[in-house]
């Protein structure tokens, strides 16, 4: 069974390649989905062309696959039009997937299973990442505030954060964004920080 | 308020239906409409066909394609609303073009005469012209068809047709991998802003009033749900009469206050490609 995996992002690429692997499937190709990746995957010859649906090459994809001569079977995208379940999972996961004419539906299904936890996986991964970095960026703004209020009305550190939390509170805003206008203030009046 | 997903492209005429959400004409007829964004007609495709979303902003001749089950699953679709007649312009390198009437207003004016030049072209040319197309089934295909049928040219013999998104249309010229590409805007005026193509021929001189997208639904789910979708293609028509056309344009009655107000939405970020 040979896998094409079309991805622009090589790190979804490579958890959905690693995955593929540790089920036993050997014959894996990554293409990128740039310049003549076209031509490309007709000397691959795939069984199965996994994509991102995300992807704005999915229509040069589609177009190749109506008129590739090189191709000697048919590919049709998802395997059985009557799983509306599993079609609904890929399309929810961002997976599309193309199979050649013939290839047996219990062939396919562990694969298209297969990329879309993983492609699940890597957008929680991923949101996770966003969330980290956001809170991280978010506490280096309370400190920056803290470090206002401190030097600027000498409070210590815990009340001057108490200072921001109730401000918050009371504003019914996230403390973040009390910190991010104390910040904007406080240069604005030409404070150092 | 009744749910309505929509499945788009953030393409120009994505327009109506961004305002009729973001100025409140969906929720004047009770519907909340939520817009999904896609990036490849191929995916907005699968999001109706399957069923994620009520309707597609789509390419005319796509939906009629899906209908007669030429693209992927067939399923039987309807198309009660126009989003936008025209705006595709063809563009080609400046190499190629240098075989066209060199006065640009005529060269425009006179599509046969253009078409005419052009076949010429392809014969003072070493090898096959490429040109993007940004779909199969789309009018602009069917249009540069329809125009290179002025000179004789058979668009599956005498030149090569390649899809690509409009958006790489441009990088796809600089780089030589297509000596043109047709395309809605803003990408015929960048490539001439970066003197690597020129204008050939525009949508509305080869077929005037030329179906561009259309608002398709599932003709199944478009029956069922009959009162549903009036209140929708009320709330759309009245979202497009507070929305500039091109005829409005044409006839210079474009209101500039209503073009600025729907390009400051348009501009949002969740709207654009």
């Amino acid at each position: 069974m040979r896998i094409v995996i079309i991805d622009d992002s090589g790190l979804r690429a490579t958890v959905l390649e690693e995955g593929l692997r540790e089920a036993g499937y050997a014959d894996i190709h990554l293409v990128p989905p740039h310049g003549a990746f076209v031509a490309k995957l007709e000397r691959i010859a795939p069984d199965v062309v996994l994509m991102d649906l995300g992807s704005p090459s999915r229509d040069t994809l589609e177009e190749m696959l109506a008129v590739s001569r090189a191709l000697a079977k048919p590919i049709a995208m998802f395997v059985d039009q009557s799983d509306e379940d599993m079609i609904g999972a890929a399309i929810d996961a961002g997976v599309s997937a193309y199979v050649v004419d013939g290839l047996r539906k219990d062939r396919v299904k562990p694969i298209l299973d297969l990329a879309i936890r993983r492609f699940n996986a890597f957008s929680r991964m991923q949101t996770e990442l966003e969330e980290a970095k956001t809170a991280l960026a978010e506490r280096r703004t309370i400190d920056r505030a803290k470090a206002i209020l401190i030097e600027s009305r000498g409070l210590n550190e815990a009340d001057a954060y108490a200072l921001l939390r109730t401000t918050a509170m009371n504003q019914g805003r996230r403390i973040a964004e009390v910190a991010e206008a104390l910040i904007t203030a406080s240069s604005l009046l030409g404070g150092k920080i | 308020m009744t749910p309505i997903s929509i499945a788009f492209l953030p393409l120009t005429d994505s327009a109506v239906l961004v305002a009729a959400r973001e100025k409140g004409f969906a929720a004047g007829q009770d519907i909340d409409l939520k817009l999904v964004r896609s990036t490849s007609w191929a995916t907005l495709r699968d999001r109706l066909v399957y069923g994620q979303v009520q309707a597609a902003h789509m390419l005319a001749p796509l939906a009629i394609a899906v209908t007669l089950g030429l693209s992927q699953h067939s399923a039987a679709l309807a198309a009660p609303f126009k989003l936008n007649v025209n705006g595709n312009a063809l563009t080609m390198s400046t190499a190629f073009a240098a075989a066209l009437d060199p006065d640009l207003p005529r060269r425009i004016a006179d599509p046969v005469a253009a078409a005419h030049d052009f076949a010429t072209a392809i014969g003072l040319h070493h090898r096959k012209p490429i040109i993007g197309v940004v779909h199969r089934f789309s009018s602009h295909a069917l249009m540069l068809r329809y125009w290179l049928a002025f000179a004789g040219v058979d668009p599956d013999r005498d030149v090569t047709l390649r899809v690509l998104p409009p958006s790489l249309m441009v990088e796809a010229l600089r780089a030589g991998e297509i000596d043109g590409f047709i395309a809605g805007a803003p990408w015929a005026s960048l490539a001439a802003a970066d003197g690597i193509g020129e204008l050939v021929a525009v949508g509305p001189r080869i077929w005037q009033r030329g179906v561009e997208k259309v608002l398709a639904f599932r003709t199944s789910w478009m029956e069922a749900e009959a009162e549903l979708v009036d209140r929708l293609l009320r709330a759309l028509s009245l979202a497009a009469q507070g929305t500039p056309s091109r005829i409005a344009t044409n006839s210079g009655r474009a209101d500039v206050s209503v073009n600025s107000r729907i390009a400051a939405v348009l501009a949002g970020s969740q709207w654009k490609s």
